[in-house]
């Protein structure tokens, strides 16, 4: 996907979500937002692996989860969640899991932009099929997290690094 | 586009936004412009796929504006209808026309 497609998206749900937050309150307004998100991903994603280059942008985003798990790994290592309660682990890891992926969609994004939506669709994709499989044995609100925040982190790695890119505003 | 091909029933929806919007037409613009007239809620991805594809054929072409701060910084991109665009429009509804002719009252289209 050309990053010119999700720059323009980006600064549309921007001006349109400023229009809404006007006229509604700002839940209201915010809802529609994540919608939009939710609801583009898939157009988004097709329109990517339409493009050149696809391969390469797979690779990028493939590469990028991976790196992801390590450094999620080696920082709950290194700060030792394990020895704390339940709930504090599962907050912490929630939190190490969804900045770990954002960096990942950062660095992804800097090296070729359309990755980060595509590293964004792998880890949903990823996060649906541990859901699927590990049944009952991990609580339901820290799947969701991980569903909602961590694909976000990715799209929002994203748009930081292409906002580090853009031209300055005249 | 090749000939006899027929537009997509969200390129044709996509196709006569960018027409209603002149000069003014840009994502969120035709997005909004749809979900006036049509009362669908569509994705901005959804739009930009298909303006993308529009533009990949020849029926539309884009340029961009200027970055603006309500937009956080991000700059428009405003497409306009391509005389290729007019045509296939054109023929879509011709199409419409001639398939919806004859039938009982409420699928007229002229």
């Amino acid at each position: 996907m050309p990053s010119r497609v999700l720059e323009s998206a980006l600064g549309d749900l921007a001006e349109e979500y400023a229009i809404r937050a006007q006229a509604a309150p700002s839940h209201t307004a915010n809802y529609w937002y994540w919608m939009q998100i939710g609801c583009s991903m898939p157009s988004l994603f097709g329109l990517a692996l339409k493009n050149a280059g696809t391969l390469r942008t797979l690779v990028v985003a493939v590469g990028a989860q991976l790196c992801a798990g390590v450094a999620e790994d080696l920082t709950t290592r290194a700060i030792g969640i394990m020895a704390l309660s339940d709930p504090a682990r599962a907050i912490a890891s929630v939190v190490i899991g969804v900045t770990s992926v954002a960096g990942a969609g950062y660095v992804a994004a800097r090296i070729r932009p359309p990755a980060a939506p595509v590293l964004a669709a792998l880890v949903f994709a990823v996060v649906v099929t541990l859901m699927i499989t590990s049944g009952d044995s991990v609580p339901l609100w820290y799947q969701l997290a991980f569903l909602v925040f961590a694909p976000a982190g990715s799209i929002a790695g994203g748009a930081l690094a292409a906002r580090r890119t853009r031209q300055p505003i005249s | 586009m090749p000939r006899g091909e027929l537009l997509g029933s969200l390129e044709y929806i996509v196709l006569l936004a960018v027409t209603h919007l002149g000069d003014e037409a840009y994502g969120m613009t035709v997005r909004r412009e749809i979900e006036s007239r049509t009362g669908r809620d569509l994705s901005i991805g959804a739009i930009y796929s298909t303006l993308e594809r529009l533009e990949a054929k020849g029926l539309v072409s884009s340029y961009t504006g200027e970055p603006t701060a309500q937009r956080g910084g991000r700059a428009k991109r405003h497409f306009r209808m391509e005389a290729e665009g007019k045509r296939a429009l054109a023929s879509a509804h011709e199409a419409i026309r001639r398939m919806t002719a004859g039938l009982k009252r409420g699928w007229n289209t002229t």
